[in-house]
């Protein structure tokens, strides 16, 4: 059909690709690599990172064409699989920025309002050795470095890895920085959030409770029912903004936050869900699902939680319109 | 990955604007009102779009259709549904009703049955539920005998049958074996003028014309109004089920609404408090999430390979998104939700707005019920994460 261009999804080769990290990942121990991560930190420079090399993504360029973005996306939604203790997202975003630094560069999104140099941000990941740079809402892109008393400020058991960075001297970066390093975030949001409801689904088809499995039972059923369709809403959100973002699309901003606000808002209906559905279980150190629950965090904490993500992109919408079958501009200034 | 639809869909819907912007009125909101000028609307519009061959795009060529692709029959019903469904009730008679005699119908029935409703000619309604059999409608009670003469006795009830004041012909479900279940079960393609059929209304706050209860009393039909297999009758619902692919695309008509707003109710727009904005805004966002699905459930069946349970999905968020839109439109509104405020003029861009969401917000409340409740659709989710994971 002349007119059938309509293609959801990664193309046939990208999918290829997510199936080979995905196995090397599972090879490489799964969910093992994070459950050490907190015990053993050097898991993820030692290990992870090599088997990233190996597997030659971590050269992926995202900005280089719509195949290196989409290949980017499906990696990243491969680690999230895993909960990978490493910086996927931020380590192929920095790929798009030249830097004379001999480190590999790091790039994550911060909220940068009110935050001028010298001041600080806090980053997941932020005490690994990378020259890390950070993208503000208002585009503009910092290099950072740890604060002397990083260590000492490490996160709790929600955010271990989470660091304080003292933000240096901004420039502005290029239109696509911003979307481009959020929405690869999302993608390994995405790939948590599939495990979350795979490993719940697995524990509810195992645990037997009155004689049944518990997934035989209805409100069981219905609590998965609401957690899937958050997630397939959440998944098209994310192939559409990564279209968009490939395109270079005016509203490709708008369409990284829109799809941000579904993962965050899929975040809370599948991961509690998970927590419920695996009863006590679910908080043990030995359940997967409470590994990627806690380090699920960072991703929906920084660099904005839900509200303000959702208020994000509202002022988006306000200033820009919204881009659908009966596109209108909105004219009202936010504020 | 390719999120366009292509040069092709792209002008179907800018030319089915052009068509409503000249034939339908402004505060048209369909044909189920009291007066009888919107159901005159609905029919001058379905012979227009018959004229210009557009009714039947989804039909094979061969019946006289264009063989328009999956997405020019999703932007067909996009632009029909946000507009609030300017071809009125034959949007079943091209939907499913046709289609369902193309497979299954007699040589006899396709030349007697598809020309009028390509031509925007007939209403059809549909007799499926039954005081006792809604989500369970193999629970049907309404039977048909064979008389001494060799023909049918119909009788029984239906009810919540949509159109069946206006139409002219009914596919109806009756038991012709067993007592219960899938077997047993024959189509009849029944006119409605038939004697023994009572009509009588179900007044609802869905508006006038939606909700009608049907008696069947002895009523007479011969096998040329059989359609497919006596006892198999349960074969053409499956298609009929899967014709509807996946249903009102709701998400059409929430989203425009939600575009209009700003514009409709300028005068109170910028007092909104923040939280009404943001609930605004992410409702246009759940547009479009409810959209994608579709658009990836359509792929699939194109495809051939749907899963069930994503189907369900798109359902049930579909039906959800319409309850929620309701409720933040009627929020926008403020006080006047509950009619115009005196003195009004109908005509009045706010005015014409407040009396869609208003006709939005009613019939959102079936969302979750018609053609499937929400229930059997986490149901058949959870069925199927069971059996597969």
């Amino acid at each position: 059909m002349a007119d059938a261009r309509f293609e959801p999804g990664f193309d046939e080769e990208i999918r290829d690709l997510e199936s080979v990290v995905r196995r090397a990942l599972r090879d490489a121990g799964g969910f093992d690599l994070v459950m050490r991560s907190e015990r053993e930190p050097q898991v993820r420079t030692g290990e992870v990172e090599p088997l990233l090399a190996s597997l030659e993504v971590l050269d992926l360029v995202p900005d280089a064409g719509e195949k290196e973005l989409q290949a980017a996306a499906a990696v990243c939604r491969a680690a999230g699989a895993f909960a990978l203790p490493y910086p996927v997202p931020e380590r192929l975003a920095g790929n798009t920025l030249s830097s004379s630094d001999s480190a590999a560069v790091a790039l994550t999104v911060i909220d940068d309002r009110g935050v001028g140099v010298g001041g600080r941000a806090r980053v997941n990941m932020g005490d690994l050795p990378f020259a890390w740079r950070l993208v503000g809402r208002s585009g503009r892109v910092a290099p950072a470095t740890p604060a002397a008393d990083a260590q000492a400020r490490r996160g709790g058991l929600l955010g271990p890895f989470v660091t304080d960075l003292v933000v240096g001297e901004s420039a502005p970066g290029a239109p696509v920085t911003l979307p481009l390093a959020l929405h690869l975030q999302s993608f390994a949001l995405l790939g948590m959030l599939e495990s979350a409801l795979d490993l719940t689904v697995a524990h509810a088809r195992d645990r037997v409770q009155f004689g049944a499995p518990i997934i035989q039972y209805q409100a069981v059923q219905h609590r998965l029912a609401d957690a899937l369709t958050a997630l397939q809403l959440f998944e098209q959100q994310a192939f559409y903004a990564l279209w968009s973002v490939g395109r270079r699309r005016a509203g490709s901003l708008a369409d990284v936050v829109g799809a941000r606000v579904a993962g965050l808002r899929a975040a809370d209906e599948v991961l509690r869900a998970g927590h419920q559905l695996h009863g006590a279980t679910g908080f043990c150190d030995e359940a997967a699902i409470s590994w990627v629950s806690r380090h699920s965090q960072p991703l929906r904490r920084l660099p904005l939680n839900r509200p303000e993500t959702e208020r994000w992109f509202t002022e988006l919408v306000l200033r820009d319109g919204f881009d659908g079958l009966f596109p209108s501009k909105v004219a009202r200034p936010p504020g | 990955m390719e999120y366009e639809f292509g040069a092709e869909a792209d002008a179907l819907r800018t030319r089915l604007r052009r068509l409503i912007e000249e034939h339908v009125p402004a505060d048209f909101l369909g044909a189920f009102t009291d007066d009888p000028r919107d159901f005159e609307v609905a029919q001058a519009f379905c012979r227009v779009l018959a004229d210009d061959g557009l009714l039947t795009i989804a039909w094979p060529k061969e019946y006289g259709g264009r063989g328009g692709s999956v997405w020019e029959q999703t932007v067909m019903r996009e632009e029909m549904w946000a507009h609030h469904e300017p071809r009125g009730a034959q949007y079943m008679g091209v939907n499913w009703v046709g289609p369902a005699i193309m497979k299954h119908g007699t040589e006899e029935q396709r030349a007697r049955f598809l020309p009028p409703i390509a031509a925007g000619e007939v209403i059809w309604c549909q007799g499926f539920s039954e005081p006792d059999a809604g989500s369970d409608l193999p629970a049907l009670r309404t039977t048909a005998t064979r008389a001494p003469d060799g023909s049918w006795r119909i009788n029984g009830q239906k009810c919540w049958t949509s159109y069946a004041g206006m139409a002219q012909w009914c596919f109806l479900l009756a038991r012709t074996g067993g007592t219960r279940g899938r077997r047993g079960i024959t189509v009849f393609l029944l006119p409605v003028d038939s004697p023994g059929i009572t009509i009588r209304p179900i007044k609802s706050m869905l508006g006038p014309h939606h909700l009608n209860e049907m008696f069947l009393d002895n009523v007479a039909v011969d096998d040329a109004n059989v359609l497919g297999k006596v006892d198999k009758g349960w074969a053409v619902v499956r298609d009929v089920l899967a014709y509807e692919r996946v249903g009102i695309p709701r998400y059409a008509r929430c989203e425009r609404l939600l575009q209009l707003a700003p514009e409709a109710i300028a005068d109170v727009w910028a007092d909104l408090p923040e939280s009404q904005l943001t609930r605004w805004a992410t409702a246009l966002l759940e547009t479009r999430g409810v959209r994608l699905l579709a658009y990836k459930v359509l792929q699939a069946q194109t495809e051939g390979h749907t899963d069930p349970a994503v189907v369900a999905a798109y359902r049930a968020a579909a039906t959800l998104l319409d309850q929620n839109v309701a409720e933040v439109l009627m929020d926008l509104l403020g006080s006047a939700a509950l009619g115009p405020a005196a003195p009004a003029d109908p005509g009045h861009p706010a005015a014409r707005f407040a009396a869609a969401v208003e006709d939005h917000w009613r019939y959102a409340q079936a969302a979750t019920i018609a053609s499937g409740t929400i229930e059997m659709q986490r149901n058949l989710i959870g069925r199927t994460l069971a059996r597969h994971g």
